[in-house]
């Protein structure tokens, strides 16, 4: 019954790698055919500049972790196998209380966690601190008091269920009369440094958009600036990644990246629409 | 009590072997299979049992064999939530305003049908809030303010149609795009166009059978004698007639909306942002000043001096005041007692105009209908209008008095409060006394 249980116990490892070789591959049992999920479980196309990054420092702790997983699961099994009650012969042996292992595994994950934590440093400043400049001021020093910041591009506010956008128009300033405000339909110009303010109306949301690596948590009452550069058109998701409540996976939004003069033709075209006073040319609009 | 009487030891051990235990888990597991069940069998449309109470007279009221008689006319006319229907011909004329194609779509239980069509769009969407009969009365209705539209009466508030009209199909098309801010109906901008369409033509749908379902219990009020059935096996002439009544009220309005949109009369240049001055733009919001403060429109009424939405609040709208005499303020208890959910009778609030918050749009041209046409269903009138060929004393705005008080209304949100741009009246300097 011993050997029983030590090889359940190593299908642990073996199921676990395999879960991940195969979201990776889209191999079985994600494959679409019939008794599997859909294919595409791994991470969405990476269409940011500053997403390889991330995919980097996620690859490495994964592949850190999995060594660690497999190496655990493996000890396991080997401890199931060797000490197997019916099959163990030896005198019983006492580790309980040892010095030497303890330090060994007090030290080992430390310096790990230190590794990582010294390593990402960077990544995480520019995706959440290095906040992009327009100017680095009168003094020329980036990081100093007077440097501008990029004015950002619209306003995003998380809502149950949907997403209201502002663009602040053609003076550049959010809450003025040129505003133009959107629901759900975010376009951005393409290999731009685009700055969002994200901001929450009611309850924790948080603003995703998988394809550019980007994701903050937004709060009522805090205003905060996320900002991506995106490499390609095209249309892509914005989605929720804090449970909102009982509509939270339909708090869906789509981004459009496009180029430079789509996206000016695009405002201009909705700031029309949001001024007008004609009903011809809000049937045009639609 | 000495340790040697106490009572041996029972074992709790549930023996599996015995064949006893087994049948007593049996009707368990019967239990949990029907509970299942009954969850995937798909929820009928509900009798609007508070019209019927409205309605009901003391004395005689309704049989059960008249309301069930009613149902069965419903069912027969619009099918089942599953299965709905419209009927077709020259007589009804539902079909000219629904698409039956297009119904079935919105239809049924939620799922994915050939090449990956989602199917039961309404109860994906919509039902969890205004319900599957479209009473307003889903699961989550309660926990929102305002409470989801209950289409049953048939009305609608933010449309291009005067009040008394029905919405057009681009009015109901824009809410379901925009959702509306301001309240929990949100966007559903991403939905495919041919999903948009099928989600206006089911809500039309559910508001047409609510509507003639209304129509039906005040003629069996009316027009059937005591203890008769609507529509009687016996003599369905008389039935069909009453039946041909109830519905041609409804189609005839939802026939006529398009031809009932108002179109705004053009904005004067000296009105418009984007050909007037700077300082003619400065008057006309003056001159909307003065008419907002004004008699004749008289919107500090309700909107309030300031416009934040604290004049008269103790109104109600259509809606609530099914749950509530609007004069006395006394509760109908008994009303509410019929409904399935607990629902609080709340005053309906003016707008807040210094939000920037506007529940049927913001464009000129939605403000410019809310103005023109009141808003339907709530205590929104429309503005009283006079033309320039009416004699001096027919008081009312003009057509560009509209556009002036439009600009004042879109500068509230960008005006201090505390440092008006205008000269405040007299009697504007009293804001702390109560109307």
């Amino acid at each position: 019954m011993g050997r029983f249980w030590s090889f359940l116990f190593l299908l642990v490892p073996v199921l676990g790698v395999w879960l991940f070789v195969a979201a990776a591959a889209d191999l079985w049992p994600f494959t679409g055919a019939w008794l599997a999920f859909p294919a595409g479980h791994w991470l969405p196309e990476d269409i940011s500049e500053h997403g390889r990054i991330i995919d980097a420092l996620y690859d490495f702790i994964l592949y850190l972790t999995g060594a660690i997983f497999i190496g655990t699961g493996l000890t396991m099994f080997w401890f199931l196998w060797r000490y197997d009650g019916e099959k163990n012969c030896d005198p019983v042996k006492y580790s309980h209380g040892n010095h030497a292992l303890e330090i060994i595994w007090s030290i080992l994950p430390a310096v790990m966690l230190l590794f990582i934590a010294i390593y990402q440093m960077d990544a995480w400043a520019d995706a959440k601190i290095r906040r992009p400049l327009e100017s680095p001021g009168p003094d020329r020093i980036e990081g100093t008091q007077d440097d501008v910041y990029k004015a950002p591009l619209v306003e995003v506010t998380g809502r149950q269920f949907e997403w209201r956008l502002r663009y602040p128009g053609q003076d550049g300033e959010l809450g003025t009369r040129d505003d133009i405000h959107l629901v759900n339909d975010l376009h951005v110009p393409v290999n731009e440094e685009i700055v969002l303010i994200i901001t929450s109306q009611d309850v924790l949301h948080s603003f995703f958009l998988p394809n550019v690596r980007l994701k903050q948590d937004v709060v009522p009452g805090m205003k905060q600036y996320v900002w991506f550069k995106a490499k390609r058109t095209g249309t892509f998701d914005i989605v929720c990644a804090e449970l909102c409540g009982w509509g939270h996976y339909k708090m869906k939004g789509r981004l459009t990246v496009e180029s430079r003069e789509d996206f000016d033709r695009w405002i201009k075209r909705k700031h029309e629409q949001q001024e007008t006073s004609k009903i011809s040319v809000e049937i045009a609009g639609m | 009590m000495s340790s040697d009487q106490k009572p041996p030891r029972q074992t709790s051990k549930i023996q599996w072997g015995k064949p006893g235990k087994w049948r007593q888990l049996a009707p368990c597991l019967a239990l949990v299979a029907l509970l299942a069940g009954c969850d995937s069998t798909s929820p009928p449309f509900q009798l609007d049992m508070v019209w019927v109470l409205i309605n009901d007279d003391q004395e005689n009221p309704f049989s059960k064999e008249q309301l069930r008689n009613v149902s069965e006319v419903l069912t027969g006319a619009f099918g089942t939530p599953d299965k709905p229907h419209v009927l077709a011909g020259v007589n009804f004329g539902i079909d000219d305003i629904i698409d039956g194609n297009l119904l079935a779509m919105s239809a049924g239980p939620v799922g994915v049908g050939e090449r990956g069509r989602h199917r039961g769009l309404y109860r994906r969407h919509c039902a969890h809030c205004h319900g599957v009969s479209g009473d307003g009365a889903g699961p989550t209705a309660q926990f929102l303010n305002p409470f989801p539209r209950d289409y049953r009466m048939g009305v609608f508030k933010f449309k291009s149609t005067p009040k008394g009209e029905k919405p057009t199909d681009a009015d109901l098309e824009r809410i379901l795009r925009n959702g509306i801010p301001g309240t929990a109906m949100p966007s559903f901008a991403l939905l495919a166009d041919d999903e948009i369409d099928s989600l206006v033509d089911y809500v039309k749908y559910l508001s047409m059978r609510g509507e003639v379902e209304r129509n039906l219990v005040l003629l069996l009020k009316e027009e059937v004698e005591e203890d008769q059935l609507l529509m009687d096996p016996n003599n369905p002439a008389e039935g069909i007639g009453l039946f041909q009544e109830a519905v041609d009220l409804v189609v005839t309005r939802w026939r006529q909306a398009e031809s009932r949109v108002t179109v705004p009369s053009p904005r004067p240049s000296s009105a418009d942002p984007h050909t007037a001055t700077a300082d003619e733009l400065q008057q006309s919001i003056a001159r909307g000043y003065e008419i907002f403060h004004g008699v004749v429109a008289n919107c500090f009424s309700c909107h309030g001096k300031t416009a934040l939405g604290d004049g008269q609040l103790d109104l109600y709208d259509k809606w609530t005041e099914q749950w509530v005499d609007p004069k006395t303020h006394e509760v109908f208890e008994d009303r509410l007692a019929r409904l399935d959910r607990p629902l609080v009778v709340r005053n309906i609030r003016p707008r807040n105009l210094r939000l920037g918050v506007y529940r049927g749009g913001r464009r000129p041209l939605d403000l410019y209908w809310r103005l023109r046409n009141g808003i339907d269903g709530a205590e929104m009138p429309a503005v009283p209008i006079r033309s320039p060929n009416d004699p001096p004393e027919k008081k009312g705005l003009t057509e560009s008095d509209l556009w002036d008080l439009i600009n004042y209304v879109r500068s509230l949100p960008y005006e201090q409060l505390s440092h008006p741009p205008y000269r405040l009246h007299e009697h504007d300097m009293q804001l702390d006394k109560p109307i």
